[in-house]
């Protein structure tokens, strides 16, 4: 694999509006209960948003038994194939962060595909799009300094040997980085390359 | 992240409480085969059934039931996938015993040593499946052996003559569950398990486990085959409350976890 896309949150700047959840339901068209991307609330009135995090040994992939799980050798996005799952829901056990929903509709399971089709042209996935406040974001991992981020946030999500494809910046965080210096202008595909 | 219902579980655990208990007893004849050549027909015919029965379960709960035949396609990662392709041979090496003991064929020690190979391979192979990183509950090396150790149990029930024999084995399957029980102590008042409406029934189905596995020890004691029947109900308590007694701990239960603990020092 040539680089791991990562997701980056910023916890400071989120204020819980959902519009993430709901940009990844009207581009992906899940049914209104199967939410890809979830937010949660912490007691402190932080938010934290959530969806799979392509980890760079994704356990999912590792546990089908019908290899309907790949990770793109381009930026190792972890992508699930529904025409040969099975529907065994053995990846919904092996995913430390519930990342994988279940279809009963369809008789299959489905996950975060990191708008993959988007990427290709040059686009962000739609969650990031949408998030005017710049909580999320998403580089390619040597594209960001990582000063700064960390890997856990208020919860411990960081899980050795797994390695989840997310980082946090935290307001606590010692050496805060400069975000419009870390994050540079949208992605293209020049940029990319 | 929580399971909708313990009806999927159930599917699993009647799936793994049957082929743990045919794999357990064919290792027993197994061994009473090689020894001896003393083998009832009805016997292999249990176990052929119980393999059946046990992979006609997962089945069930399949969402694409067609597309079952794709799961050998991961053997080289999958430990689910290593399962299905070991019960398989399983299941079709059951019904050739049964089908050469019924005809009366000679000569077939190789088909009974391999089958027993395939049996112990079998139990070791369940262990890994549950061995996952999100499952903190199963994530534990003793999981991986026990149904391995609760399988010779049985097995050793069956082959043997003698009561001392049977001893070791019982203290080694009452360690394990020793464990398992300290495990699901330490997750009891977590917000995190699977199914906490059903908790009092998987940790009572666990209690009982344990006292019948005592039983089975009891029995062995006039007869020692008199265990075999005890420890197969065993078993069957045993995976009813493996699964039921899950706990997956994702950012949702941890959130919930915080959540309950700001409530706590709120109050």
């Amino acid at each position: 694999m040539k680089e791991q896309r990562t997701f980056y949150f910023d916890a400071d700047l989120c204020m819980g509006c959902q519009g993430c959840v709901a940009a990844c339901k009207n581009t992906n068209q899940t049914k209104s209960d199967l939410m890809w991307r979830t937010v949660h609330k912490s007691p402190e009135l932080l938010f934290l948003s959530m969806a799979c995090n392509h980890c760079e040994n994704p356990p999912c992939l590792q546990a089908c038994p019908t290899k309907s799980y790949f990770k793109r050798e381009t930026d190792g996005v972890v992508i699930h194939n529904p025409e040969t799952c099975m529907g065994c829901r053995y990846c919904q056990m092996a995913c430390p962060y519930g990342a994988i929903k279940w279809n009963p509709e369809q008789g299959i399971v489905s996950k975060c595909h990191f708008c993959f089709e988007r990427l290709d042209e040059g686009l962000e996935p739609a969650c990031v799009q949408t998030c005017f406040a710049g909580a999320l974001t998403q580089r390619l991992s040597s594209a960001v300094k990582e000063k700064g981020c960390s890997k856990n946030l208020l919860i411990s999500t960081w899980i050795e040997g797994v390695d989840p494809s997310i980082r946090y910046i935290q307001a606590s965080a010692e050496g805060k980085p400069d975000r419009m210096a870390q994050f540079p202008p949208p992605l293209t595909k020049e940029a990319e390359r | 992240m929580k399971r909708d219902s313990f009806a999927d579980d159930l599917f699993l655990s009647v799936f793994s409480f049957c082929l743990i208990a045919a794999a357990g007893c064919l290792a027993g004849l197994c061994i009473r085969y090689v020894s001896s050549q003393d083998i009832a027909l009805s016997w292999l015919y249990g176990v052929a059934l119980l393999s059946t029965l046990g992979f006609l379960f997962p089945f069930l709960h399949l969402g694409r039931k067609m597309r079952s035949v794709g799961a050998l396609k991961g053997l080289s990662s999958s430990w689910l996938s290593r399962e299905i392709g070991i019960g398989s041979l399983f299941l079709v090496g059951c019904w050739a015993l049964v089908w050469c003991t019924e005809h009366h064929i000679q000569h077939v020690k190789w088909i009974w040593i391999c089958q027993g190979i395939l049996a112990v391979a079998l139990l070791w192979v369940i262990g890994m499946v549950y061995h996952l990183v999100a499952q903190p509950m199963w994530f534990h090396g003793s999981q991986i052996y026990h149904p391995l150790v609760v399988g010779l149990f049985l097995a050793a029930a069956i082959c043997f003559h003698e009561v001392l024999l049977l001893i070791p084995f019982w203290i080694a399957d009452s360690g394990f569950a020793l464990i398992r029980l300290k495990r699901i102590m330490q997750f009891r008042l977590d917000k995190a398990r699977v199914f906490p409406d059903l908790y009092f029934l998987f940790e009572g189905a666990f209690i009982l486990r344990v006292l019948v596995g005592l039983l089975g020890l009891g029995l062995a004691f006039q007869e020692v085959y008199y265990a075999a029947g005890p420890i197969v109900f065993c078993i069957l308590l045993d995976r009813f409350s493996f699964y039921g007694t899950a706990v997956q701990i994702g950012p949702s239960e941890q959130f919930e976890s915080l959540r309950q603990k700001a409530f706590a020092k709120w109050i």
